[in-house]
């Protein structure tokens, strides 16, 4: 039970629920758009969050869509993770949203959910930050309009009123790379990470690799990548390199200092290069 | 569009049987399933922030933490609760590994086995484990609890 009232809505259609979010602003309430609902739930619950109305946005068709049109993978923003594991479209993105959680809460996290998330890890972004053709598909006042999935975690990319209709990314990309996504946690296999690492090798041998948990948000840094990809240098010392050279410095938290971060970190990369060097 | 602004009727099939409910908007599956109207108390509040799991029920088969999810979410679908497995396998097999202590948890690891047999083409032991990671036992009955599962799943294949 919420400790505050609230509406519930359930539209049909992409029109619908942008016309409702904006009727219930009209009408000075706070509504929110609601995926999976694990995080607008247990935030209520704390008091940490407040709204008067959620917008369930499942019954949406388009946010549930799932599979290959043409060259893109499609995924709704209302797909669960366990969805993507089961039918298993796009392997890295099964590894990545496989360590989410637990089994049970991942069939109630919606992709749309933890990618826009504001507890800080998203990890379902990795996969579609380390692509180049991935984008997704916004619902505004102005209709469908596309975003580059690399804006992800800038203020720009999703404005109030808006919502994540869903994400499609290049099939002969994603498919064509080799991957590992690593999720590391202190103690705990069900935890939130010390730091998830994606890694790809891509078919010209060069490397790029996206971090959640480190940061308080999940990045890319092209200046890592390039270091990732000097295979002139032991896979160690790549390793190594990348770590001294992050973008921003590594958290330092509850779930670990930031020189047990770093550590991790490094060791999890090496261990990646590693492996992929094999491939 | 549904629209849900206050206290109102919802239906539900629970435990294979059609019922109406009123709920509010607001309400959680497991405030109305153990509330006067139903009081189907199996689904226990544990934490009720989706840690725990002891508030595991099946909708359409599959488990939910019935904490983190809305009342109106689920209208017109197919709830079962640990009172509709009525002598289902993993309920012998519970007793005949002693796969409880105090209990408290039991009926949302009966929820989660009872699922996982009924998916017993994917319950290797890495589905099983990945499964019963989602509940906690506080009296860390583990190896018992997983003997249970992986037997009734055994039996059943």
């Amino acid at each position: 039970m919420l400790p505050f009232d609230i509406e519930y809505y359930r539209p049909d259609t992409i029109e619908e629920a942008v016309k409702l979010y904006r009727r219930l602003r009209e009408n000075n309430q706070e509504p929110v758009f609601y995926g999976g609902g694990t995080e607008l739930l247990t935030r209520a619950r704390l008091q940490d969050v407040h709204y008067d109305a959620v917008i369930d946005l499942k019954n949406i068709p388009e946010v549930r869509i799932h599979g290959q049109k043409g060259d893109w993978l499609e995924f709704g923003a209302g797909l669960r993770l366990t969805d993507l594991a089961d039918q298993n479209l796009w392997p890295l993105l099964t590894a990545t949203a496989d360590r989410i959680a637990d089994h049970t809460t991942r069939g109630q996290i919606t992709l749309g959910g933890n990618l826009l998330s504001t507890i800080p890890y998203r990890e379902i972004s990795l996969p579609f930050l380390l692509m180049d053709e991935a984008e997704a598909l916004i619902a505004t006042d102005n209709g469908i309009e596309r975003r580059p999935m690399a804006d992800l975690t800038s203020d720009s990319f999703i404005k109030p009123g808006e919502f994540l209709v869903s994400v499609r990314v290049n099939g002969g990309e994603a498919k064509g790379v080799a991957y590992r996504s690593h999720k590391m946690t202190r103690q705990d296999w069900i935890d939130y990470p010390l730091v998830t690492v994606a890694v790809i090798k891509r078919p010209d041998g060069s490397i790029r690799a996206a971090f959640s948990g480190w940061a308080g948000f999940p990045f890319v840094s092209s200046e890592v990548n390039r270091i990732l990809s000097d295979t002139s240098r032991s896979p160690r010392r790549r390793a190594q390199q990348a770590v001294s050279h992050m973008p921003v410095k590594a958290l330092e938290d509850l779930h670990g200092r930031r020189e047990y971060r770093e550590f991790v970190t490094e060791y999890t990369l090496a261990q990646i290069l590693d492996e992929l060097e094999d491939d | 569009m549904r629209e849900f602004t206050q206290p109102e009727q919802v239906s539900l099939t629970i435990n294979n049987e059609p019922r109406t409910v009123v709920a509010y908007p607001g309400e959680t599956l497991l405030y109305t399933l153990r509330g006067d109207s139903l009081g189907l108390t199996g689904a226990k509040p544990g934490c009720e922030n989706g840690d725990c799991g002891a508030c595991t029920v099946l909708v359409d088969g599959v488990p939910v933490k019935s904490c983190l999810v809305l009342t109106a979410e689920v209208e017109d679908h197919h709830i079962t609760t640990v009172e509709g497995l009525r002598e289902a396998p993993i309920q012998k097999a519970f007793l005949d590994h002693m796969a409880f202590q105090c209990g408290y948890c039991t009926s949302g690891f009966l929820m989660l086995g009872h699922a996982l047999s009924q998916h017993v083409d994917r319950a290797d032991e890495g589905r099983r484990t990945e499964w019963l990671r989602s509940n906690i036992c506080r009296c860390t009955s583990y190896q018992e609890i997983a003997d249970a599962v992986t037997e009734t799943c055994s039996s059943l294949e």
